[in-house]
């Protein structure tokens, strides 16, 4: 493995693609597991903000005016139209999409090899599960990823890969 | 529906596998193209796309303005040939025999942004390669430029995604990479995360490239410095693309780079590529040198004489042309507004594909079609690979080779 | 307003640096005159030290002067910026303050604009 030397996050469009944490959008919540989202605790909810199967606006203690700021903040959070990709779980922001395609070919590396015994076995070819079309990255063939294999291999290296916080995993 | 290949020419990578859809004459899919590739596609075909002929603001037939151009030109006691540098190589021959036809000043972008480091490859005073033999390099160093935002396909098309071996299944190529730069960029973030990222101050390359050389002879340096030279030592094949902050940085002067790159060539195998960002400058360069042994400020009053004189900034700064034919480039848009001020008092003739803040002051304008999409014809990419381009698109529009060879035609009668 | 005493900032004077931006090459060419190209083209990333001498937070308007020309933009906290210099990306707006000068270099000075820096109140 190479050196790697860390550095603290410079610019505000480096630090906007840090995810948001479970525990850091709980402590922003009412915090009184009050069940009328439907979920059992605000914990719970916390996850259902990150894989976008809630929005903030269905917390209805949210829409109080003393929280309003609060949910004005989650809001930017988790604001705008997206898409999950049902399958992969995989969220694209096109706006933030450079079309560099990075992940695409780090994603067709990750799914025809495999680490066995330490070492990186090539796999068989699959069609890939990325492509850039119209200038930004899209799911293709979500049956190559190995989050669709059985059992499923949790991987995130396209996440990993994106440098402008243009994808993300959510499930 | 039809399905073309198509040779991007946005930028200097001339990414050749992006597949479009046609539909009708229009293209409706672009694949593997990036978010800048697939802007400048669609924008050639954008109802907002110029490609009419004017002259003074009224449209005119293009026999008009042709003639109108070749008269003006003719007229001119001190014409300059400026641009090209998104023409095709065959365009751009077509011009430097205009130009000689006219005893004209011939000049492009790279007399401003990278035109000497070419001249110093060209002159294989610095060593270097293809793109297709830099995969294999082991060290890739970004120099002074952030390929995310100036050629967002080079990592995973050309240089550090392609290495032949991963480490880890996918995750990290086995290939080390380095970043010099003055700002966190996206590219130094991932540097950081792979290898290195040497963070200078603004302005400091020159100091930074004179350390190396000083440690190399034995002598005390800056640490950084020192490490550079380190990661260097270790590898069996680097490969520096030098982007436009370095150009910057050194004012063109490479002679202590050239001597770094060559010190450094006695311990590892070494090779530089421009990080250039117009996609045929490259081409433009090397017809001129194999004509004058110059790459760019050429002058053919009295046979072909070179020198600063003759770049497009010294001549509008001291108003020294009377009418300046401008091909494929925007200087209203890309120049300091306290110099192109000037350009109010010149007669100006543009060619280009598209409506541009230069094409609003000229007294003619020649729409030409989109190269590469719209004619064919060929290119020279950043490495110096000549690459073949299709035209996907039909159109009655000609293109600027075709335009050239009629003015040519005009001015030698 | 100034925290340090309520009087207002003298300017003070730091280099510029332009960068490309691919987002705003990209907004050029869906139009000449789009308003998202204008709010990526006006703004500045500063360090703490000169945002705090300047007596403004972070997304504060500036005037950025010299004798060339003037222009208002948009302050960014950039906490690795060095003391003295600002990033903004290259555009129609930073040619405004940008000159070429041969006695001083061959090239446009791109990457070493000197301005001044104001608070716009």
């Amino acid at each position: 493995m190479p050196g790697r030397n860390s550095t603290t996050r410079g610019r505000d469009e480096l630090a906007k693609r840090e995810r948001p944490q479970p525990l850091y959008l709980f402590q922003m919540l009412p915090r009184t597991n009050c069940k009328l989202c439907g979920c059992k605790t605000c914990m719970a909810f916390a996850f259902s903000l990150i894989s976008r199967d809630k929005k903030p606006e269905d917390c209805p203690p949210l829409l109080e005016d003393a929280y309003k700021p609060t949910l004005d903040q989650l809001k930017e959070i988790f604001g705008g139209d997206v898409e999950v990709n049902p399958d992969t779980g995989l969220l694209i922001e096109e706006d933030k999409c450079v079309g560099c395609g990075d992940c695409v070919v780090v994603c067709k590396k990750a799914i025809t090899t495999m680490v066995y015994g330490g070492m990186v076995v090539q796999r068989e070819d699959k069609p890939m599960v990325l492509q850039v079309v119209d200038g930004t990255v899209q799911v293709v063939n979500w049956r190559s990823c190995k989050r669709a294999e059985d059992p499923p291999d949790y991987c995130r290296v396209c996440e990993e890969k994106c440098r402008f916080g243009a994808l993300e995993l959510v499930k | 529906m039809i399905q073309e290949k198509l040779v991007c020419t946005t930028c200097a990578c001339l990414c050749d596998d992006i597949e479009v859809e046609i539909e009708e004459n229009r293209i409706s899919k672009i694949r593997n193209a990036c978010r800048k590739g697939s802007s400048l596609i669609y924008a050639s075909q954008s109802d907002k796309r110029h490609a009419s002929y004017l002259i003074y603001g009224q449209k005119v037939s293009q026999d008009e303005a042709v003639e109108k151009t070749s008269r003006l030109l003719n007229q001119a006691e001190s014409p300059l040939l400026f641009g090209f540098d998104n023409s095709t190589l065959e365009a751009q021959s077509t011009a430097i025999e205009l130009a000689e036809a006219l005893g004209a000043t011939i000049d492009d972008t790279s007399s401003f942004r990278q035109g000497e480091l070419v001249q110093t490859i060209l002159s294989n005073l610095n060593p270097t390669c293809s793109l297709d033999e830099a995969k294999d390099a082991d060290l890739v160093i970004y120099w002074g430029s952030n390929p995310y935002h100036s050629h967002p396909r080079h990592l995973s098309h050309f240089s550090y995604y392609t290495h032949p071996k991963y480490e880890e299944a996918g995750w990290f190529p086995e290939s080390r990479l380095i970043s010099i730069e003055v700002r966190d960029t996206e590219t130094t973030e991932i540097c950081d995360k792979s290898f290195r990222f040497f963070r200078i101050l603004p302005g400091e390359d020159p100091d930074f490239i004179a350390s190396v050389l000083a440690i190399i002879e034995g002598k005390k340096g800056r640490e950084d410095a020192g490490e550079f030279l380190k990661s260097i030592k270790s590898s069996s094949f680097c490969v520096i693309y030098a982007g436009p902050g370095l150009d910057y940085s050194l004012d063109g002067e490479y002679q202590t780079f050239n001597r770094m790159v060559n010190r450094l060539g006695e311990c590892t195998r070494i090779a530089v590529i421009p990080m250039i960002d117009p996609y045929n400058m490259r081409g433009f360069n090397q017809l001129l040198f194999d004509k004058t042994g110059f790459v760019n400020r050429v002058n053919f009053a009295n046979g072909a004489s070179h020198g600063l004189e003759f770049s497009f900034l010294e001549q509008v700064r001291n108003n020294v042309p009377d009418c300046i034919l401008i091909a494929g480039s925007d200087p209203l848009s890309s120049l300091p507004d306290s110099l192109v001020k000037n350009l109010g008092d010149i007669t100006i003739i543009t060619l280009d594909p598209f409506l541009t803040a230069t094409t609003r002051i000229s007294d003619v304008v020649l729409g030409i079609a989109v190269s590469g999409l719209e004619t064919g014809g060929n290119a020279i990419r950043m490495d110096g690979t000549e690459i073949s381009l299709n035209r996907v698109i039909s159109t009655s529009i000609p293109g600027d080779e075709e335009i050239i060879r009629r003015l040519l035609d005009m001015v030698k009668r | 307003m100034n925290p340090l005493g309520g009087e207002k900032s003298s300017p003070i004077p730091i280099v510029i640096i332009t960068y490309k931006d691919l987002f705003l090459w990209a907004a050029r060419y869906k139009s000449v005159s789009d308003v998202d190209y204008e709010r990526r083209a006006a703004q500045i990333s500063l360090s703490a030290d000169d945002l705090k001498s300047l007596g403004i937070d972070d997304s504060a308007q500036v005037r950025l002067a010299n004798e060339f020309g003037s222009i208002v933009v948009q302050a960014k906290l950039d906490p690795r910026c060095p003391k003295g210099f600002g990033f903004m990306p290259r555009s129609r707006l930073t040619n405004r303050l940008t000159n070429y000068d041969p006695t001083r270099a061959k090239n446009p000075n791109f990457k070493r604009i000197e301005v001044t820096v104001e608070p716009v109140s």
